[in-house]
């Protein structure tokens, strides 16, 4: 009996232990990569800065969708253990409307002058700089070149040709095999925000001429669209395309390590993208670099940061993983099997587009998620609900103002 | 004061539990049906500019320089203005303004709707099935301790990995439509499970019946093997067919069993999440799970809440009206 | 003779159709972690086997990464805890409210059951700010807490029926043989309810094993094993997902071989009566 008490405690004690194990100069990092990436990071970015500044980095993985919620928790209990993020750009407003992140308007000399310009001027909010560029990242078209050979079938560059595509795969496999992200979450509204922009409109009026161009044309291409379409997100498109349940869809570039090195499949290839009426768009998302406001270690954070930014590191991040660097001087040889992705991804952020950074992009999502299952999926009128939800945006985003 | 002393264990012994359960579950849950009485939008104002002046005063005391201090004395200025303002404004008291939201929104309709169906189905069917199972178990034959722990294993299998298992068995490409496929029930078109209305409903209790199975077994044999054998032997006399036996004798004696398998299994029932998130998506079939879910990761707590509310007030009149019904049968036939 | 073989024959099959249905799922799962890409890659799957047989490259990966070992120990660590605490609180008050009068104890029971209604995301966030308070996030000790959080009603409900199905003569027997309430316990109570403990020792075990909801919100750097397949799952990588649901099931399939055996009546049946 009394062993057991005592063992007991002792493994309460032990895990209790373990919450206060520390050493030395830590630099707690934060980012959402996959398996792959990791390896690299903490195979070869890591270290050789470890070396150089005398410390450890201890590095955790927090999804995209869950960071908010943990660094708001950690700030408002006055307990932040993380020092550096490396952020998804999706939604950044709420970081800085929540006061989480450090004001960078006075280290803005961490940034080399060759750094893309263009990449620098959306982090600025209220004319003050929030945030470092990460990097720059933008969805490609993904197409299976089975079925795309160029003789049956040629990968369509503009509207018209796409939604003919998708008309003749249906009719030809019965099902449609053509694809958006239709899961009513930010993943479809990335992808409407590229087709209103394609059209010339704005995602935040809504119902202007390019909005109700680009819903009517998804209304119609919805009819010939495969009904994976409701599960579609940047993690199942990617399941889809080498199931060959879809044989084209655009998705972010992480699909090409999951499609091509992990499942192993060799006749999925990809592009940019296609027009619309008012050209060629996409939209850049990414990550960012941001220094949590009451981090412990500012001082080193504010190293890694400008490390990072280094053609040094850049230039490895390119060559490792592929990932389009933020200066011209980071260009470097691509692994091989990347290397026609890569081209179709520097290609497509030619024609990036940013989100508008407004603080209520939440409402956004959630109008024109609205829209899109009432209009593209529900067929309801085009014109008559845009101007419903729109207005109901205005009112919300006045709110939030 | 007698009393405590002469229960004093008794009170020490209990004491733990209920204080763990008050504090973490029941002060929460009051918490947010508070919230959801809060206007969503004037919720969400009000949090931001409250952590906001919070955290300014932080920042005002470990300002490094007079020229910040000024900056951030500013910012408190302002903010708290706005917060005046603010909680002048007509949507600062008690509303209802969420749940008429909710009310009126389509969706959340489809959502109760959907939620009830899936519950009262697959109470339902988990509950034949759980039976026949039971009554299988309880004879003797070989392999029964081998059948027994088939039936468990799923038991054990965590949600998100039985959620996984039943994607790639449900997908348009998925193993049933190829098991159906081969059988020759299905033509070049698969079936899209994932589509929303039956279908989906089907799907979603079918998989959520297959990882909760094992329970209500288990449940249910306690139930019959609790069946006294002179009970077995006085029908066996008798004569009459099995059947017969079954509905007269062994189901009203396992009456107070099958509430309790019902109950618990409401309660779990209603509130399923990571099943249909995964399977179905919140695009075609929601749930008001899914629901107070997705308002969650918008951010729209106040919102979130109310649905939440709704849901535990569901469950709470689904759980004492049957209580009623069975006590006041069992108040007569005692 | 025939007649008799006639019954019997409904009755297995029912078996084998019940049988395959539950082990199917479970059979993929391993299939899915020990098959080469180009099998499941395609629209037609393969219902047994595919052509290209096994392969152990997923598995390899997994036990090479690096990442199984501390998920799997904090795992273990965290539902052994979850599993002692609960039993430790759960139990005397189990025992005390299987001896209280009727109207309390209906009380007390529902009382158990009121905290599982809400949807468990709504109470995450709140409770986690709380640990945070506590300095308790990462950490396995807040983990701890929280899954006793989850369990606790469950683990209360099992063994007030235990204790129920322990006849009170006994006790009475052993206090006119002049033992002090707590000499009864010891003697008499606990040796009694050990049957009953022990199986809601195990499915404390098995929750707190599988448990996600919680682990999510409380963990930054270390995850537990159902987080780390979630991390998979959620990233399409389906293999390595499948090779580690297979390393969370193995235990529980175990688990439940052994406890299938002390499952009686009157242990789930709680306050039935």
């Amino acid at each position: 009996m009394h062993h057991t008490v005592r063992a007991t405690l002792v493994l309460l004690l032990f895990s209790l232990g373990m919450t206060s194990f520390s050493s030395g100069e830590t630099l707690s990092i934060s980012a959402s990569l996959g398996e792959d990436e990791w390896k690299v990071m903490r195979g070869q970015v890591f270290p050789t800065f470890e070396a150089r500044e005398n410390c450890r980095i201890r590095a955790v993985n927090i999804e995209a969708g869950d960071t908010l919620k943990k660094i708001e928790v950690m700030h408002r209990a006055n307990r932040m253990s993380i020092d550096l993020l490396l952020l998804d750009n999706m939604n950044l407003a709420p970081y800085v409307e929540k006061r989480l992140v450090l004001d960078l308007t006075k280290y803005q000399a961490l940034i080399d002058p060759e750094v893309y310009e263009s990449l620098v001027q959306p982090l600025t909010f209220n004319g003050r700089l929030m945030f470092f560029p990460g990097r720059p990242n933008v969805q490609i078209t993904y197409y299976n070149t089975d079925v795309f050979d160029g003789s049956n079938y040629t990968i369509p560059e503009t509207w018209d040709e796409l939604i003919e595509v998708a008309e003749r795969l249906k009719a030809a496999y019965k099902v449609g095999k053509v694809a958006v992200h239709g899961t009513l979450d930010t993943n479809t509204t990335t992808q409407v925000f590229e087709f209103i922009t394609a059209a010339g409109g704005e995602i935040t009026t809504l119902n202007d001429a390019g909005s109700v161009k680009a819903f009517t044309f998804l209304q119609e291409l919805y009819t010939y669209l495969s009904p994976e379409t409701k599960k579609a997100n940047w993690n199942t498109t990617n399941k889809f395309l080498s199931e060959e349940t879809l044989f084209l869809a655009r998705n972010w570039p992480v699909g090409m390590q999951v499609i091509v090195k992990q499942n192993q499949k060799t006749n999925i290839k990809a592009y940019a993208t296609w027009a619309g009426p008012a050209g060629r768009a996409t939209m850049i998302g990414g990550d960012v670099i941001a220094i949590t406001k009451r981090s412990p270690n500012q001082e080193l954070a504010l190293k890694f940061a400008r490390y990072l930014m280094s053609r040094e590191i850049q230039t490895l991040l390119v060559t490792e993983l592929g990932w389009p660097p933020i200066r011209p001087d980071a260009l470097g040889s691509v692994p091989e099997w990347q290397q026609g992705f890569f081209k179709a991804i520097m290609e497509a952020l030619r024609y990036g587009h940013y989100r508008p950074a407004i603080l209520g992009w939440s409402a956004v999502d959630k109008y024109v998620n609205l829209a899109f299952k009432d209009i593209v999926m529900d067929g309801r009128d085009v014109q008559a609900t845009l101007d419903t939800y729109a207005l109901d945006l205005q009112e919300e985003l006045e709110w939030l103002k | 004061m007698r009393f405590v002393k002469t229960y004093w264990l008794e009170m020490l012994m209990v004491i733990p539990l209920f204080a763990y359960i008050t504090g973490f579950t029941l002060l929460p849950i009051l918490t947010n049906v508070k919230e959801s009485f809060i206007d969503q939008r004037f919720g969400r104002r009000y949090d931001i500019l409250v952590s906001k002046i919070a955290d300014i005063k932080y920042d005002v005391e470990h300002a490094p320089d007079n020229e910040e201090k000024g900056a951030y004395e500013k910012e408190r200025a302002e903010t708290a203005l706005a917060l005046e303002r603010l909680q002048h404004s007509p949507y600062a008291s008690f509303s209802l303004s969420n749940y008429r939201k909710l009310f009126t929104d389509r969706s959340f309709i489809k959502a109760i709707f959907n939620t009830l169906a899936i519950t009262l189905m697959g109470l339902s069917l988990q509950l034949v099935v759980a039976m026949s199972i039971a009554l299988l178990l309880t004879q003797p034959f070989h392999g029964k301790g081998f059948f027994r722990t088939i039936v468990l294993t799923p038991l054990g299998i965590p949600t998100i990995v039985s959620a996984t298992i039943m994607t790639y068995i449900f997908d348009t490409a998925g193993y049933l439509n190829e098991v159906l496929y081969k059988l020759g029930l299905l033509g070049e078109v698969p079936i899209d499970w994932a589509q929303g209305g039956w279908l989906s409903i089907c799907m979603v209790v079918f998989a959520d019946t297959w990882k909760v199975l094992p329970l209500m077994v288990l449940l249910f044999i306690a139930g019959l093997e609790a069946i006294p054998q002179s009970v077995h032997e006085a029908t066996q006399i008798d004569g009459s067919p099995p059947l017969y036996k079954f509905f007269t004798v062994t189901l009203p004696l396992m009456k107070p069993y099958i509430t309790i398998a019902l109950i618990l299994r409401a309660i779990d029932a209603f509130r399923i999440f990571e099943l249909p998130l995964i399977l179905t998506g919140t695009a075609t079939t929601p749930l008001i799970s899914t629901f107070t879910y997705s308002e969650y990761t918008r951010q729209n707590y106040n919102l979130s809440a109310a649905s939440g509310t709704i849901l535990t007030g569901i469950i709470l009149i689904f759980v004492f009206t049957y209580l009623y019904v069975v006590e006041r049968e069992r108040g007569t036939n005692a | 003779m025939p007649k008799k073989l006639l019954q019997h024959i409904p009755f297995y099959l029912y078996l084998a159709v019940v049988s395959l249905i539950i082990l199917y799922p479970i059979f993929l799962m391993f299939k899915i972690s020990a098959s080469h890409p180009a099998d499941i890659m395609k629209p037609h799957k393969d219902l047994l086997w595919g052509p290209a047989g096994i392969t152990l490259e997923h598995w390899h990966n997994v036990f090479t990464s690096g990442l199984l070992l501390p998920s799997l120990f904090k795992s273990l660590l965290v539902a052994t805890m979850v599993m002692i605490l609960a039993i430790l609180i759960a139990a005397p008050a189990a025992y005390v409210i299987s001896r209280v009068g009727s109207p309390f104890k209906y009380l007390f029971i529902i009382s158990l059951f009121i905290s599982r209604t809400f949807p468990e995301v709504a109470i995450a966030l709140p409770v986690s700010v709380v640990f945070l308070h506590w300095n308790l996030l990462d950490t396995s000790f807040g983990l701890i807490l929280a899954h006793l959080i989850k369990v606790l009603p469950y683990v209360g409900w099992i063994l007030i029926g235990t204790f129920e199905a322990i006849p009170r003569s006994l006790e009475e027997a052993s206090s006119v043989d002049g033992a002090s309430k707590i000499r009864t316990l010891r003697k008499v109570i606990f040796p009694l309810s050990l049957p009953g403990v022990a199986v809601a020792a195990m499915l404390v075990w098995l929750e707190s094993w599988n448990e996600f909801t919680y682990a999510l919100y409380l963990t930054v750097s270390e995850n537990t094993l159902p987080l780390q397949t979630y991390y998979y799952v959620n990233r399409g990588g389906i293999f390595n997902s499948a090779a580690y649901a297979t390393i969370i099931t193995l235990p529980v399939i175990i688990l439940t071989f052994i406890l299938q055996r002390y499952i009686t009546s009157g242990m789930l049946a709680g306050g039935v009566k």
